[in-house]
């Protein structure tokens, strides 16, 4: 008798060290990556990062700097064309080698902008948040582990690798649905604390430079609506957005993935078709609403499944 | 049953069968308001049994005022909606305005009925009726899935440029929105580029 009071105090102990163990490594990772993106805006750096996915290889350069209280911030493509985009404030250049390249490519990208709050409640729907006691070391500083585990199979899983003091993001890998990496970014360079001047985002002379302007988002009354949404999936914005040619926007998140939803009038029609590339899948079909024909795309880094299961779900507001 | 009740029955089932001319419903309308209102219920009451739709348990609800209700909104919308140039030519306006608001007239009312199976009768549930997504006949339900780096060799550009905005405009937002940092920008660079 004494001696299963003594085994069952054991195994409650155990269970709770695991819950305890769980709860702590939640809050802590958690922790971090609310840190992590607030790092992006509060801290000067320069380093050279990585992105690779199965098919291709890039490494871009990427500087941040806070010059008398306004934000300088350049991204460097150091593969191909050598674009790049500067952020002075709120102003946004977008540098090409010469103005033939700048009619030939839109602009790279906006710029690195920074996001408000992670979501941890939501979050934590579609998740289960791991913090490995081990330290890595990348691009030569000390890194922590952070694995966010789907809970579902409409989710891919996520692995960070945060720096130890100040939780710069050094390394992200996105995991499929059965573990494999599907695309890898991964600083090899970086150097915190930097004293960078105006004048090094000056662009270089012979490039042609133009200023981006930004079209403001048109919010327009979103006529669509899901039938389901997968665990912690909720809409971004109340509203659709109005895009050029008649095609309305929606924008879907897990408080880490994101799911683009573009609907457009069609003249013609399409069979469901997904690509992909790395972790990013599009799915096309065409629907039809009474006697109007609509494309409909998806565009996400999530399975294919959830694209698919999406795709059959999504269908018109009934006008109140 | 004479001939004006087989008329009044015909009215009332033009009006569920979203076939009811402005005729018809004005004719209803002059009717006793407490008598057509219990006809239009005994007839969504068989409508959602039919249906096998959820059927109202609380109070009745007053579907001829509500009718009468859209139909008087329906003749002030047709009143101040008119083009300008409509109103500046009176003869033609009078024209226009009647052929316009008998169309409104009735797809208005036909809506009011139509979503009465649910919405009117219980607002609290969602209603599909008349916004069924169908999968167009001629297309056929296959998944393919292409990597988009191929892309630039399939033979349709205008598509292949617009997925390729779509993605842009898709990491973009993920940029602004999801804690990923420069991921979303970084996957940007990798997407094939259509040359113009």
């Amino acid at each position: 008798m004494r001696l299963l009071v003594v085994l069952f105090i054991v195994i409650t102990s155990c269970i709770s060290s695991a819950q305890l163990f769980a709860q702590v490594s939640t809050a802590d990772a958690i922790a971090r990556l609310k840190h992590m993106t607030e790092a992006f805006a509060a801290l000067n750096y320069e380093g050279v990062f990585i992105y690779a996915n199965p098919k291709q290889i890039n490494s871009i350069q990427v500087r941040h700097q806070l010059i008398a209280g306004v934000e300088y911030e350049s991204l460097l493509d150091l593969d191909g064309d050598s674009v790049q985009v500067l952020r002075v404030g709120d102003r946004v250049i977008c540098v090409y080698p010469d103005k033939n390249s700048a009619s030939s490519r839109g602009p790279l990208l906006t710029s690195l902008q920074h996001f408000e709050n992670l979501p941890a409640e939501q979050l934590a729907l579609g998740y289960d948040f791991v913090v490995s006691p081990e330290h890595a070391r990348i691009a030569g500083r000390e890194a922590i582990e952070i694995t966010l585990e789907p809970k579902d199979e409409y989710r891919y899983g996520h692995v960070f690798w945060l720096d130890v003091e100040n939780n710069f993001l050094l390394k992200h890998v996105t995991l499929s649905t059965s573990d494999e990496p599907l695309e890898r970014m991964q600083f090899t360079s970086v150097k915190f604390n930097t004293d960078l001047k105006a004048e090094d985002f000056a662009p270089k002379k012979g490039t042609y430079s133009e200023l981006v302007h930004e079209e403001p988002a048109r919010p327009i009354k979103n006529q669509w609506k899901f039938d389901w949404l997968p665990d912690g999936f909720k809409p971004v914005w109340p509203q659709a957005r109005a895009l050029n040619h008649g095609t309305s926007m929606l924008l879907l998140s897990d408080g880490m993935t994101t799911l683009s939803v573009f609907v457009e009038p069609s003249m013609k029609t399409k069979a469901m078709t997904v690509f992909s590339m790395g972790a990013t899948l599009a799915g096309e079909r065409s629907i039809k609403v009474g006697d109007q024909l609509y494309l409909l795309t998806m565009v996400g880094e999530v399975p294919e499944v959830t694209i698919t299961k999406l795709m059959s779900v999504f269908m018109p507001r009934v006008q109140e | 049953m004479s001939i004006s009740e087989d008329k009044h029955i015909s009215r009332l089932s033009a009006v569920f069968d979203d076939e009811a001319s402005i005729e018809d419903l004005d004719a209803l309308l002059q009717e006793s308001p407490d008598e057509l209102n219990q006809q239009l219920q005994s007839y969504q009451l068989i409508r959602q049994t039919l249906h096998r739709d959820s059927v109202w348990q609380g109070e009745p609800l007053n579907l001829a005022a509500q009718i009468r209700d859209r139909l008087d909104k329906e003749e002030d919308y047709a009143a101040n909606v008119l083009p300008l140039s409509a109103k500046s030519v009176p003869s033609q306006a009078v024209v226009w305005r009647g052929w316009f608001s008998g169309l409104a007239v009735a797809a208005s009312v036909a809506f009011v009925v139509i979503l009465g199976g649910n919405h009117l009768i219980n607002p609290e549930a969602e209603v599909n009726t008349t916004a069924q997504v169908e999968t167009p006949q001629e297309q056929q339900p296959v998944s393919e899935v292409v990597a988009i780096a191929e892309l630039t060799d399939k033979p349709l550009p205008a598509d292949s440029l617009r997925l390729k905005n779509y993605l842009r405009e898709h990491a973009e937002q993920a940029a602004k929105t999801a804690g990923q940092g420069m991921i979303p920008m970084a996957r940007v660079v990798s997407y094939p580029i259509e040359e113009k």
